[in-house]
């Protein structure tokens, strides 16, 4: 409320400063004078409500009037025509606040529609991909036991080994989920210590070969020493779900590649994931939007781990970004201070 | 180590989950085990004390107390192994188990290969404990001998610092349960260097170079992300 009215009470004084200056300056017409009005009710116009929008017409007016309309520093005109100048620069404010308020109603209500959108989609996509697996899990399940010794053991062995390969993917679905809900709260914590990142890089990669014995995963970590603050378990996650996407979109069993490095300009870490797949689509920065997938006709699975990826990254005061290799395939680089979020110094190894 | 006969143990089960009961009752009975049951951490307290169990499977969300507290109560009076199962993802819990005693965790959900060789381990260790436990360990190609202190890899002696030599022998004489950073600084930096984990982790990281395979992909030393290490038992 008081920022509207000192808001109209500036605009007031600046468009009349303007108009004088520009009468001193060059004492041409009344058109000029009135432009300068109108210009700065422009500008003023979209951060104002109904009411500082009225005052400020009427401000206008009455400043106009005042100072430029004879007789000067009085309310009185002496040519009654010169009202009609008043209700034009009075409606033409107005006209300009209407617009504004418009406007800015309008891009809400497209920002509402399209968290809706995203929410409803969310809602969808979700419910398929649990579903899916559950679906699996239940028609094997139940074939086992309605049909149960009439089945040839290799079928018997098939179906059960269906249902628990759908229920690790139904894990994994369920995990991304809370994952996620967990780091949009608020109130997301970090549990950040002084980590080896050739160690979380390992641990990673060891995690994705449990359920891929035989994808070829590699690793560089020739080039860094030290340690990084950082919430390990966090990183492991965001570093398993970019590793499992470019699995999932490079050929089968990869080769993928996972490079650790310094950059020397700032104290930061570098992570890089190489795949040798299709790379990316036509805009590589949209690959860490929530659910936006990479080819729609492939697609498996969310885009949640990417934005997974996205929230830790954010987490710890870095950054990702995804970007299409000149030899063929993509590369997802994570970067991240050394320092963690609040960027602390490097401490000692061993106790002194 | 997986070709080991498991002797049969008495398994007392906490757990008051009907479907998780029968998957570890039928589960264990299937190894030759004896099972007991309780279904709340008082009952669990009641039947450890009176049956004597061998191991201890611990659900941690009981409906009467909290799984860490019934841990506590246990070590007040048994050494008895405990294996807490959670089904919170929430390290911490995993972490404050094993500071108050319980041997080793499991994660809900988690296969019947992953609990028995759990079980398996912790068995082995209270059976060494009876007895003065072993002073050679001997894990893919690595030799410790604790009695001469000296570590040899593929036949040939290893150079490792003192801390070194500590931190890798506590870890091996755990052969197989997860050892939280804590418990590792506790062992070998003493009780005053409990919040600094990455003393650890430095410690670990030189033990992986100079006795790994593939040291960025290690098999002797594991990792626990968020807990601690586990020294390999195969």
């Amino acid at each position: 409320m008081v920022r509207q009215v000192v808001l109209v009470l500036l605009t007031t004084c600046v468009a009349t400063v303007a108009a004088a200056i520009l009468e001193s300056v060059a004492p041409t017409g009344e058109a000029e004078l009135l432009m300068a009005y109108v210009a700065c009710a422009a500008v003023a116009a979209p951060r104002l409500g109904l009411g500082a929008s009225v005052a400020m017409s009427v401000a206008l007016v009455l400043s106009y009037n005042v100072f430029f309309v004879a007789p000067r520093f009085t309310i009185y005109v002496d040519d009654p025509s010169r009202l009609i100048t008043f209700v034009a620069l009075g409606g033409v404010a107005m006209l300009i606040s209407a617009l504004a308020a418009r406007a800015r109603r309008l891009a809400l209500a497209a920002a509402d529609a399209e968290r809706r959108h995203l929410r409803t989609t969310l809602l969808a996509t979700l419910s398929h991909d649990l579903r899916t697996p559950l679906a699996s899990v239940t028609g094997a399940a139940t074939t086992l036991l309605s049909l149960g010794d009439s089945l040839s053991p290799l079928d018997r062995e098939a179906l059960i080994r269906q249902i628990a390969d759908e229920s690790a993917r139904l894990r994994a679905i369920m995990d991304k989920v809370l994952q996620m809900s967990r780091l949009a709260s608020d109130d997301a914590t970090l549990d950040l210590d002084w980590n080896i990142p050739e160690e979380i890089v390992a641990a990673s990669l060891s995690r994705v070969r449990k359920h891929r014995p035989s994808a070829e995963l590699t690793v560089d970590a020739s080039s860094t020493a030290g340690l990084v603050y950082v919430d390990a378990l966090l990183l492991e996650t965001a570093l398993i779900n970019l590793t499992e996407n470019a699995l999932q979109y490079g050929p089968a069993g990869g080769p993928v590649g996972v490079d650790v490095s310094q950059d020397d300009v700032r104290d930061d870490l570098l992570i890089r994931v190489v795949d040798c797949g299709p790379g990316l689509p036509d805009n590589p920065e949209r690959l860490f939007d929530t659910f936006v997938r990479g080819d729609q006709a492939c697609s498996k699975g969310t885009g949640l781990g990417l934005a997974i990826v996205y929230a830790i990254v954010q987490l710890h005061g870095g950054s990702v970004w995804a970007e299409n290799r000149s030899e063929g395939g993509a590369r997802v680089t994570l970067r991240l201070p050394r320092g963690g979020p609040n960027r602390l110094a490097q401490p000692s190894l061993e106790p002194e | 180590m997986t070709s080991e006969p498991t002797h049969p143990a008495t398994v007392l089960i906490v757990e008051d989950e009907p479907p998780m009961q029968r998957f570890l009752s039928t589960l264990l009975r299937a190894h030759g085990h004896r099972v007991l049951r309780a279904e709340s951490g008082a009952e669990g307290i009641r039947e450890a004390a009176t049956r004597n169990p061998d191991v201890v499977l611990l659900d941690l969300g009981l409906p009467d107390m909290d799984g860490l507290d019934v841990v506590e109560r246990l070590r007040e009076w048994t050494r008895v192994p405990v294996i807490v199962l959670s089904a919170r993802q929430q390290d911490h819990d995993k972490v404050t188990a094993l500071d108050r005693g319980a041997d080793d965790y499991l994660t809900k959900p988690f296969s019947a290969e992953e609990l028995m060789a759990r079980v398996r381990v912790a068995l082995r260790h209270a059976r060494l404990r009876a007895d003065s436990g072993p002073s050679v360990i001997e894990v893919s190609g690595v030799r410790i001998d604790l009695s001469a202190r000296t570590v040899h890899r593929d036949g040939a002696a290893v150079d490792l610092t003192k801390t070194e030599y500590d931190v890798l022998a506590e870890l091996a004489r755990h052969a197989g349960r997860c050892l939280t950073h804590a418990h590792i600084l506790r062992a070998v930096w003493g009780p005053h260097c409990q919040t600094r984990a990455h003393y650890v982790r430095v410690q670990v990281r030189s033990l992986r170079v100079k006795l790994e395979k593939q040291p960025s992909s290690p098999s002797l030393i594991l990792t626990e992300t968020g807990v601690g290490y586990r020294f390999a038992t195969e």
